[in-house]
Parts: C-alpha cells; sequence; structure tokens
C-alpha cells in the first residue's frame, strides 16, 4: 500500500487513461472486432445463435483425442523446457564468461526461424515424424522465452538473500527452491504461460515434424477454416481453444502474485559471477547443451546452406524466373516491417505494461493483462480470415494494405513486450517513487523520472525480441493477404516450394542469412540498452 | 515551523498513530525516539504527505498542510534504506530536487557540488551508487535531501544498517552539517546514543503515541512513565509507599528528599544506580553476567524481582550477593 | 532517449507505414491469388506499360484458402480478379457464385479439353499434372525397373519407396488421390489404399517436404525414391541444376497422373470490372501464356505455345492423364479426404 499512494495520484489522471487506452484501442481494432467477426459467422450464421454444431463437435470423439493430445504433448513440452532451459538462464544471466552475448544472441535466433526451415534441419540430422521429434523442437523453439524471461529478472537479483539463507543453514537445492524460485516467480510464471500457449498453439511443428498422423486444436482449426471453410466447427474449437488459452493465463497470473519484495535490484553487470570452480562445469553442462540443441541443427542449416559452393548465396542476388525481385531484395522488406512492427509493439506492450504495474491487482488490470495475451492463444488463420471480414469497409479498409503485415508481427510481439516489461517494472523500489515526490516532482514527473527511464531500458530489451519475432514471423503473414511484397521467411518458403538444387540451396542460404540477420539485430539493441551499459 | 496536532494515522483497522501533537522550530532538531513498531516511520511519511491521516492536522507557519501534495510540501525526507534512484549516478541523485524546482543547468549543477561537497564527496559525482559503500550512499542520501533545501528535513533511521563506529562517525558529521545548515530537523531512531547526541528535543514514541517530549536532559533525568524509563534504560522496578519523608520498600525504608510523591509509587534505577555492598539490605544470586565494553552487567535474582546492576568484574553466576540501592540516582514514578 | 523521442519515433514509423508505393498509371487493378502465381517482371511491365494499367497482386495461401478468402469476402472483394480456381475446386466456387461471366479474348486458341466452364465464370489459364517422379539415378544403381502404374506401386518390390501427400493439407496430395480415385471403380481406391498403406507408403503434410526433405532425386537427398510431385519437376531439376547438367535425374510415371486446371475469373463487385477484364485477356494472351511454363512450371493453355527447350526434352505434357468432373469432386471431396484419413493414418 505505501507505493501506490504516488501512483495512485497521477493514475487519477489522463496520462494513466492513456496508457490504458492505447493497447486497448489497438487490441480491441485489430484483434478482438476480427475474431469476433469470424466467431460470429462461424455461431450465428442467420443472426442468431446456433449451438447445433457445438454438441457435434462435443460429440466427435477424435476431436476429444485432438484435444486430449494438444494439452498433454503441451504440458509435456512446457515441463522439459523448463527443467533444460532454467540453469541455460542462470549461467547465460549471472555467469561471466567470453561470448555471453553471443550465446544469448544464438539462443533466441531459433525462436524466430520459419518452422519449414527448422523442419528441414532437423529432418537431416535424423530427427523426424516423431513425437521425440515435437517435443525436441518445442524446446529448440522456446528455451530463448525462459532465458530471456527469467534471465531478465535473474541478472537484477541481489544475491545476499540467498547467501542469507546459506548462512542459516539452507542447502542450495533449499535455498534455490524456498528463496531463489519465489523471488524469480513472476518471470517463471510469465515464461511458464508463454512456452505453454506456443506449445498449446503450435502449427508448424505438428505438421512438419509430427507429421500428419499428428493433429492439435491448431491445426485442425487450419484445416477447418483455411480448407474446408467450415467455420461452424471452426468457431467451437476456437472457442474451445480461448478456454484453455484463458485457464493457462490465470494460473500463470496466480504464480507470478502480485508484487515481488524486492528491496533492491542490482544492475546486472555488477551482479555477474566469475567462472570458477564448480561454476566450470555448471557452464561446461548447460553449454554443451545448448550446442546439442541449438547449435547443431543452426550448424546443420549453414552447412546445407554451402552444399552447392556459394551458388545459393550468389542466387539470391539473381531474379530468378518466377520471382518479381532478387530474393535479396526482400531483406530490405522485412527490415523495414520489423522496424515499424518493433515500434508498434513496443509503443502499445510498453503502455500497457505501464498501466498494468498500476493496476494489476484490480479486475480492469486483470482484464488488460489477458488482452494483451491473447493474440498469442488465438490461431494465426482465425485472425488472418477475421481481418478479411471485419475490415471489407471504409474507414478499415485495410485487408489488402501493406500496414497489415507489421500490425499482424506487433499483435504477435505485444504480449512479449509486456511479459519482459513488467517483472522490470514491478520490481522498482516503490520508495523510489516516493523519495522523487517528496523531493518535488509531480505525479507525472515522477513516472517520468523514475518508471519510464527504467522502463525504457526493458523496452529495449524488448524491442531486440519484437524485432526477432517481426523477421522471423511466418504463420500469420501467411494467413493475412498480403501485397506482392515478400518477407524473407515467405521467401524461403517459396523457394522451398519448388524444386531444383538451386532452389534449395537458395532457400537455405536465404535461411543462413534469416539467421544472422535476427542474432545481429537482437545484439545491436541489446548494445544499446545503456550507453554505459550499467544498470538495468 | 511545523506543528502537529490530534495526528491519527490508520491502516484499516490497525491504528498506528494515535492524536499526535508536536512542534518543531525554526532550525530545531527533533528527535523521536521509540522502539520497532512504535509508529515512527509513519509519522514521518505522514509529515511528507505519503500518508494520509485520520483525524489532525500537519500545518507549517500556520497554514493547514494536511491536503497538499508531496511533492508540493517541500519537506525533505531521507528514507530508511536511502531509496537512492538506482538508475542515475551520484550526481544524478543529488541534483534530482534542485531539477525539479527548475532551477537553471547552472545553478542545478552548482548547488548540487555545493552540498556533496557538504557531506564531503567531491569527486563522487559520475559514480554508480552501487559502487559506493553504505556510508558513502548514506551521505549521497543526505546530499540529495539538503541539496533543494527544504524547509523541514526527516530522516528515517538514517544510521540504521551502518557499523558501530561508522555510525559515531556520522552521527558527529550529520550534528555538524545539520547546524550548518540550519534546517528544522525531524529525526526518528531507536538508538538513544544517537537521539541524544543530536537533538534539541526528544519525542518518545510508543504504540503510536507520545509518551513524553522535552529537552534530552528533562527526558534522559525524568522519564515520565514506566514504559519511559525502561525504554531509556531503567532496568530495575520495585513498587514501594511513601510515609513522609521515608519511602518503604520491601527491605526496609529509605529516607528520600525532593518533591513529596503521592503513594502508591514504583521506583527504578538504571544499573550504575545500584551498588553491590556487604552490608546491603537487599539480598539475592547472581544469574548472569554480561560483558558490556567498558563494564559488567550483572543479573541478580531476588525476592524484590530481577535487579541488573553494573559491576567493574564478572560475577559467577550462584554467587550470593547484597545490594545497596542509590537513591540519588532513584526514579520515583507513579504505580 | 527521452519521452518526447519516444513519442516522435512512434509517429514517424506510423508516418512511413501510411506511405505505400506510388503508382504511376491513373488505372489499377487488383489480382488476388496463390503463393504459387509468378510472373516475370518484363513482361508484366510490358502489359502495364500497353494498357495504362497497374496491377496490384494479392496472396493469400494456397490455393484452397485464396477460394475459401474470396467466398467469405464475397460482395465486399478483396480485388478484381482471382486466379487459382483449379478443377478440383471449380464447382465450390461457381457454387459460391463469387464470379461474374466474361468470355476472355483469345478463348478460342485455348484446347477445348480445358474449357470446363461453358457459361465463362472462371476461364483456364494453365494445366499441370500431378504424376508420380522417380529417381532414376536411384533405380539405375539397384538395376530394378521403376514402376510402371498405380498397381505397380502395391509390389512388394517397391516397398517404402513412395512418399505422398496429405490430400487434406496438399493440393498435390489430394490430385494424387483423385488419380487413384479416377483409375478404380467405385469404391476399389479404398481397398488400393489399405494395399498401399500396408506397402510401408509415407505420408507428409506438404509437398516442400515430400519433395525436399524425403525424396531422394533431388537437393534435400531424402531417402524414397518415388514421391507425387509435378509432371514438369524433371525439367525444374535440370533448369535449376547446380552445377548445369544435361540429363534429368528424375522421370515421370505417365500413367499416375492426375490433371489440374487452373482459372480465373472475374470476382463480383470487383471496383474494376473494366480492368479485370483486360488482365483476364492478357492472362489468355501470347504474352503471359509463353510466360507460364518458366514462372510457374506448369503448361500453358492456350494451344501452340512454344515450351521451353527442357520442357520439350523432360517434361512432355503428359497425355493420358486422369481427371473427374468438377462437380463430382465438389460432392465428394470431404468424404473422400475423411475416409482416405481413416484408411491411411488412424
Amino acid at each position: 500500500m505505501d507505493g501506490d499512494r504516488v501512483a495512485m495520484n497521477f493514475s487519477t489522471r489522463v496520462g494513466r487513461q492513456v496508457l490504458i487506452a492505447i493497447p486497448v484501442l489497438f487490441l480491441v481494432i485489430f484483434f478482438v472486432w476480427p475474431v469476433l467477426s469470424i466467431l460470429r459467422l462461424g455461431l450465428a450464421p442467420e443472426g442468431a445463435l446456433n449451438l447445433a454444431p457445438l454438441l457435434d463437435v462435443l460429440n466427435d470423439a477424435t476431436l476429444w483425442s485432438v484435444a486430449w493430445f494438444t494439452l498433454w504433448q503441451a504440458v509435456l513440452s512446457t515441463v522439459i523446457t523448463l527443467v533444460i532451459a532454467l540453469p541455460g538462464a542462470y549461467v547465460l544471466s549471472r555467469y561471466r564468461f567470453r561470448g555471453r552475448g553471443l550465446t544469448r544472441a544464438l539462443v533466441t535466433v531459433p525462436f524466430v526461424l520459419p518452422t519449414v526451415v527448422v523442419g528441414a534441419a532437423f529432418t537431416s540430422l535424423g530427427v523426424s515424424r516423431s513425437l521425440t521429434a515435437i517435443l525436441l523442437a518445442h524446446v529448440f523453439f522456446n528455451y530463448a522465452i525462459v532465458v530471456r524471461t527469467v534471465g531478465s529478472l535473474w541478472s537484477h537479483i541481489d544475491d545476499r538473500e540467498q547467501q542469507a539463507a546459506r548462512v542459516l543453514g539452507a542447502g542450495r537445492v533449499r535455498t534455490f527452491v524456498s528463496v531463489t524460485l519465489p523471488t524469480l516467480r513472476p518471470a517463471i510464471g510469465a515464461a511458464t504461460a508463454i512456452v505453454f500457449l506456443f506449445c498449446f498453439t503450435s502449427f508448424g511443428v505438428i505438421l512438419i515434424l509430427g507429421g500428419p498422423g499428428y493433429a492439435t486444436i491448431e491445426t485442425e482449426i487450419y484445416r477447418q477454416t483455411a480448407q474446408h471453410l467450415n467455420l461452424e466447427t471452426a468457431a467451437v474449437l476456437s472457442l474451445f481453444q480461448l478456454g484453455a488459452v484463458i485457464a493457462a493465463l490465470a494460473v500463470s497470473n496466480r504464480m507470478s502474485g502480485d508484487r515481488i519484495a524486492l528491496s533492491t535490484l542490482r544492475p546486472a553487470n555488477q551482479n555477474t559471477l566469475p567462472v570458477i570452480g564448480k561454476r566450470r562445469i555448471m557452464l561446461g553442462v548447460n553449454l554443451f547443451v545448448i550446442g546439442l540443441l541449438i547449435g547443431l541443427p543452426l550448424t546443420q542449416l549453414v552447412v546445407r546452406s554451402f552444399d552447392g559452393g556459394l551458388d545459393g548465396y550468389r542466387g539470391l542476388t539473381r531474379t530468378t524466373f518466377g520471382f518479381a525481385e532478387p530474393p535479396i531484395s526482400s531483406v530490405w522488406t522485412s527490415l523495414q516491417y520489423a522496424l515499424i512492427a518493433t515500434v508498434l509493439a513496443v509503443f502499445v506492450g510498453g503502455s500497457a505494461a505501464f498501466a498494468l504495474v498500476r493496476r494489476r491487482e484490480r479486475a480492469k488490470g486483470r482484464l488488460l493483462n489477458l488482452l494483451v495475451m491473447l493474440p498469442l492463444g488465438i490461431s494465426a488463420v482465425t485472425v488472418g480470415f477475421g481481418f478479411l471480414i471485419a475490415f471489407d469497409a471504409e474507414p478499415f479498409e485495410l485487408r489488402s494494405s501493406p500496414a497489415i503485415i507489421p500490425i499482424a508481427h506487433a499483435l504477435i510481439a505485444i504480449p512479449f513486450v509486456v511479459w519482459l516489461m513488467v517483472p522490470v517494472l514491478t520490481a522498482i523500489d516503490p520508495r523510489q517513487r516516493e523519495a522523487a515526490a517528496v523531493l518535488g516532482a509531480r505525479p507525472s514527473r515522477v513516472w517520468r523520472e523514475i518508471d519510464f527511464p527504467i522502463g525504457l531500458r526493458a523496452a529495449l530489451v524488448a524491442a531486440g525480441f519484437a524485432a526477432a519475432i517481426s523477421l522471423g514471423e511466418f504463420g500469420a503473414t501467411l494467413f493475412i493477404v498480403r501485397p506482392d511484397t515478400v518477407t524473407l521467411p515467405v521467401v524461403i518458403f517459396r523457394l522451398l516450394g519448388r524444386p531444383g538444387q538451386e532452389m534449395y540451396s537458395q532457400a537455405m542460404a536465404a535461411s543462413t542469412l534469416l539467421m544472422f540477420l535476427t542474432a545481429g539485430s537482437v545484439l545491436a539493441i541489446e548494445r544499446l540498452r545503456s550507453p554505459h551499459a550499467t544498470v538495468f | 515551523m511545523l506543528d502537529i496536532n490530534g495526528l491519527s494515522v490508520h491502516y484499516g483497522d490497525t491504528r498506528v498513530l494515535s492524536d499526535i501533537s508536536l512542534r518543531i522550530d525554526q532550525a530545531q532538531i527533533v528527535c523521536v525516539l521509540g522502539p520497532s513498531g512504535s509508529g515512527k516511520s509513519t509519522l514521518l511519511r505522514t509529515i511528507a504527505g505519503l500518508e494520509t491521516p485520520t483525524t489532525g492536522t500537519v500545518s507549517w507557519d500556520g497554514s493547514d498542510m494536511t491536503k497538499t501534495p508531496v511533492h508540493k510540501r517541500r519537506f525533505g525526507l531521507m528514507f530508511q534504506d536511502h531509496a537512492l534512484f538506482a538508475h542515475r549516478d551520484v550526481i544524478g541523485n543529488v541534483s534530482f530536487g534542485l531539477r525539479m524546482l527548475g532551477h537553471s543547468q547552472d545553478v542545478v549543477e552548482s548547488r548540487a557540488r555545493t552540498a556533496l561537497d557538504r557531506v564531503g564527496l567531491s569527486g563522487f559525482e559520475q559514480r554508480h551508487v552501487h559502487e559506493l559503500s553504505g556510508g558513502e550512499q548514506q551521505r549521497v542520501a543526505l546530499a540529495r535531501s539538503i541539496a533543494p533545501e527544504p524547509r523541514l528535513l526527516m530522516l528515517d533511521e538514517p544510521f540504521g544498517s551502518l557499523d558501530r563506529e561508522l555510525r559515531e562517525r556520522l552521527v558527529g558529521e550529520l550534528h555538524d552539517v545539520l547546524r550548518s545548515v540550519g534546517i528544522a530537523t525531524l529525526f526518528v531512531t531507536h538508538d538513544q546514543d544517537e537521539a541524544f547526541a543530536l537533538a534539541d528535543k526528544v519525542v518518545l514514541l510508543r504504540d503510536g503515541t507520545v509518551e513524553q517530549q522535552g529537552t534530552p536532559q528533562e527526558v534522559w533525568l525524568h522519564p515520565e512513565t514506566e514504559a519511559a524509563a525502561h525504554f531509556l534504560g531503567f532496568s530495575t522496578f520495585v513498587d514501594a509507599t511513601v510515609d513522609n519523608d521515608v519511602i518503604k520498600f520491601p527491605w526496609g525504608s529509605q529516607p528520600f528528599s525532593g518533591p513529596r510523591p503521592t503513594h502508591p509509587i514504583r521506583v527504578a534505577w538504571r544499573p550504575d544506580g545500584l551498588h553491590f555492598n556487604p552490608e546491603g539490605l537487599i539480598i539475592g544470586v547472581v544469574s548472569a553476567s554480561t560483558f558490556r565494553r567498558d563494564h559488567f552487567l550483572v543479573s541478580v535474582t531476588t525476592i524484590h524481582g530481577t535487579m541488573s546492576i553494573r559491576s567493574g568484574e564478572p560475577l559467577a553466576a550462584g554467587t550470593a550477593v547484597q545490594i545497596t540501592p542509590d537513591m540519588g540516582a532513584a526514579l520515583i514514578l507513579p504505580a | 532517449m527521452n519521452l518526447r523521442m519516444y513519442i516522435s519515433t512512434f509517429a514517424t514509423a506510423l508516418l512511413a507505414m501510411s506511405c505505400s508505393n506510388g503508382m504511376t498509371n491513373s488505372k489499377s487493378v487488383t489480382l488476388v491469388t496463390h503463393d504459387s502465381f509468378a510472373i516475370s517482371a518484363p513482361v508484366l511491365k510490358a502489359f502495364e506499360r500497353e494498357s495504362g494499367i497497374d496491377v496490384r497482386v494479392l496472396k493469400g495461401g494456397d490455393a484452397g484458402e485464396v477460394l475459401n478468402q474470396a467466398i467469405l469476402t464475397k460482395g465486399a472483394p478483396l480485388g478484381d480478379v482471382l486466379f487459382g480456381v483449379d478443377n478440383t475446386f471449380l464447382a465450390r466456387a461457381l457454387d459460391a457464385n463469387i464470379f461474374v461471366p466474361h468470355k476472355a479474348l483469345g478463348l478460342d486458341d485455348v484446347s477445348p479439353a480445358l474449357r470446363i466452364d461453358p457459361t465463362h465464370h472462371a476461364t483456364p489459364i494453365d494445366w499441370g499434372d500431378v504424376c508420380i517422379n522417380t529417381d532414376i539415378t536411384w533405380f539405375a544403381k539397384r538395376g530394378i525397373d521403376p514402376p510402371k502404374n498405380l498397381a505397380d506401386l502395391l509390389d512388394p518390390r517397391f516397398r517404402g519407396l513412395l512418399v505422398v501427400e496429405n490430400p487434406a493439407t496438399s493440393s498435390p496430395g489430394l490430385a494424387f488421390l483423385l488419380a487413384t480415385i479416377a483409375s478404380s471403380d467405385k469404391h476399389g481406391w479404398q481397398n488400393y489404399w489399405k494395399r498401399l498403406r500396408d506397402n510401408d507408403v509415407l505420408v507428409v503434410d506438404g509437398w516442400e517436404q515430400a519433395y525436399n526433405t524425403e525424396f531422394s532425386g533431388s537437393a534435400g537427398k531424402g531417402s524414397r525414391p518415388l514421391v507425387v510431385s509435378y509432371a514438369t519437376s524433371p525439367a525444374a531439376e535440370v533448369m535449376f541444376a547446380d552445377p548445369p547438367i544435361t540429363v534429368a535425374p528424375t522421370g515421370n510415371i505417365d500413367t499416375t497422373c492426375f490433371r489440374q486446371i487452373e482459372m480465373a475469373g472475374i470476382l463480383k463487385g470487383a471496383k474494376h470490372p473494366k480492368e479485370a477484364r483486360a488482365l483476364i485477356d492478357f492472362l489468355v494472351s501470347e504474352q503471359f501464356q509463353k510466360d507460364v511454363p518458366t514462372s510457374m512450371f506448369v503448361y500453358p493453355a492456350r494451344s501452340n505455345t512454344p515450351l521451353p527447350e527442357a520442357f520439350e526434352q523432360f517434361a512432355p505434357p503428359p497425355t493420358a492423364s486422369g481427371s473427374l468432373p468438377p462437380s463430382e469432386i465438389s460432392a465428394n471431396r470431404d468424404e473422400w479426404i475423411e475416409r482416405w484419413t481413416e484408411i491411411v493414418l488412424r
């Protein structure tokens, strides 16, 4: 209650309303409205609610088994990801070793690679068409989420609490369970929720690495919507998915609890540990896991891109039959979209994060939180087809505008921006705001002097992630109607869609290019974090 | 000058401060002394405007400030754990208040440097706060509080987390700084040494109420309640009655001069008001001796209760002793 | 970075977003199509210059998705012309009534076998066959003759050699299923697939994975020498070989083919009907038809359009392809796929 008085004063002002209005407006227009439009068409085609399809679906044993598989593979994938990635998050956020920044960028790369490309890499390593392949791919893709979300908080945690526990006689494990885990709980809760949502709504991984024998709710929605135009069944499945997603978010909210009572956060660079003694083993084991799980498939990709010597790369600058421009020009298109999507996501997501920190405990705050997270849990095809119906008239005739692509990318990036920023913002000591107020800062100024600069640095990290998401985004881009300006992932998809060694080499070369582009953008923005690269 | 009148604060149903009245004059240093949980911090926070009183007023120079927002009060508050801005360097912290006043860059810069100079931290401008030691952080916090020249400076346990030696040195330094700045200061602590070393006036706070206030000498020598006495180091309490010029103790009567108290009474001594004496009338057995740097504190079990006595050397537990109280050092309280 | 910069960066980005590429001509037309549509830049530029019409291309996924999008947006279409409805989807498009009729200039030069919509709502533009491709080297090395027809695929000698696509998610997958249906009597195909499954056929979800990853004859160096692909794929292997080669490493089994005819139509509610008609006429014209083989790897609909040399040599148009009436496909598609899924995947 102490910190909130300063906050409350401000929260009665226009500023807070604006902070809430930005994400709410953006999401209602570009997400809720399209999704409701398509659901309405499925559930109430003649204007009146028709529950017959609902009953049909509920009686369909096949769909029940699809739902059951969706759930348990998601739970299993999430657990495995957490078990493997949590130690990695620790090592990458706390140990001081050469190449740490590079490793951190490396683990982020998979997250943004198109599934087709990863599928090719996995398959050529001999991993394909099995549950194991699905699980491995889920860890491969989601490792970065845990490292980013949990690591960003971990790097700021003051060790003294843990040391106190050790002194009080708690063993390593006990200290971790009773002191470290609770402190990290908000971040772990957030990471768990994202990873679960990603695995629950997994699409490309299931299709490519699972094979036709495996189906999830997401692949079923795609089939019913895009292939059969069976909107009734799709709508019922979407509702089912929505229910599961809301439940997952509720659990995660519970796990995150209210505020974390961190008295101080320490600057990350003061908080690293030298790698000596047993830490060498810890570091070695984790680097080995990263190398095996992430490094190997990525290396395979690079190796395949040189199958035809340098020809794959040379080919990128030529206009091949059937392409309007050389593949390389899509890099520029991708970067432009990424820039716009990043700014949109950071602006909208950042506003939401600031607003959420203010009113997290309240019902409205929970609603906003849910609203922001939902795009992760709704099928891209539902949103894409929703756009078609929702934006068919002025002033929102956006269906065929190039702007729709960065908007779709931003929708996916916003939850990450929020998830990366909220833990840092919640951890701001309320006394800092009070101190500023006592020193004569009026409430809006307190926000500008304390919350904003601290939030901005978290936002820069989030921006790196958002840019990477946009660069690699493929699913949503595929489901929305887009003008003939292609992004790099779409080029890769089209190259892979054609026979011939040359096309294949070019696709691998383009994938390698995308990989380095992503790693580069993440690295660059991390450098940008602070001129002195010190606090936060 | 600050006037607090009938101030009460509740957190929900819990009463934290109750009917506090207090006054601080120009350039006066007032120290609120009380055990943890007595409401000291809440008092400061309420004066600063960070908490809203349920009843009562806070006024400055006669004008009511109870409804004035925090940032318009021009009071300084130094937080217990300093609450330095982790995302700013030392000069960024110290100049914060000056910037809020809207001074030009030059003025902000020079005054911040003056404040830093005053606390002996010239040359630390560009350092990050996490690079500083506890004592340096404390001084930065002090400089940050005094730089905008608040009309009232409040310090919340400013030395709480520091080691004793550093604390003693800083208390001295703080005294000099406060005198040289010459602003009204309200300062809370649980440490009597700090309070009596710095204050013009001491306010004893207990369970959210003012137990006693007065000059350090008055408060030190004449606590008005048993709780106050207890807090200020009186450790032996005995019930007694008064008969003319004689106080009747369970172990016998002792003559007493001074204002005639009404009976029944309670008489209290600090450890140095009791002495071992082979002819003493109080008989007891030593239960423990504790080393206290320049003396020992000996606990003695007697039929009148436990007594604490200052001693030059330790006494073994179980030793039979006899004690004489020094009536000149006795504190007479109403029972 | 301060608050003002934060906001101004955002504003700049929004501004950048609102600026779209400037069009040069006053007239324009929007072509809605699938991801595989392609046209050489010079051919398109020439059309734009001569007609004074700018062409905007919108892509919306695969052929099925694009058609479904068009049905969903009926009355407020995304563009003026839809390209990419094939004979397997034609009946659905006609039933949904999304096209307005237009008899294209030059339609008479299109071979009559391809003109399957006598009402001229949909104009045939190109055709392609889905056939089983063989890895010639693989069979040569082992001294085995490749299978000659669908029945051969059930032979234990060819066990575990074929990879096909899921008809539920892939257009060539569906075409191959239709080929097996077209070549047998009413329920014979179900029995055929049961036996194919027993002969260890591999099912994957998309052509990319089947051809690039599982097929041994292409760049992916997979393990299966038989794949459901296109009749033109062998030509592509030569044209995009690296280093260049003169003999195709893969070939077609002519008797396993199914014909897909791709059509275009003017969308009902089109904002530029006049330009739309001009665009359809252009798609049937000689200039565009000549470009079709190399940009989309299909055969041009217009008779007597010269084929590139690699096509003549390694991918001559199959002659004995199977086909089914569009209405029959439309009526049974979902049921067939459902049955197939039960037989092969469950």
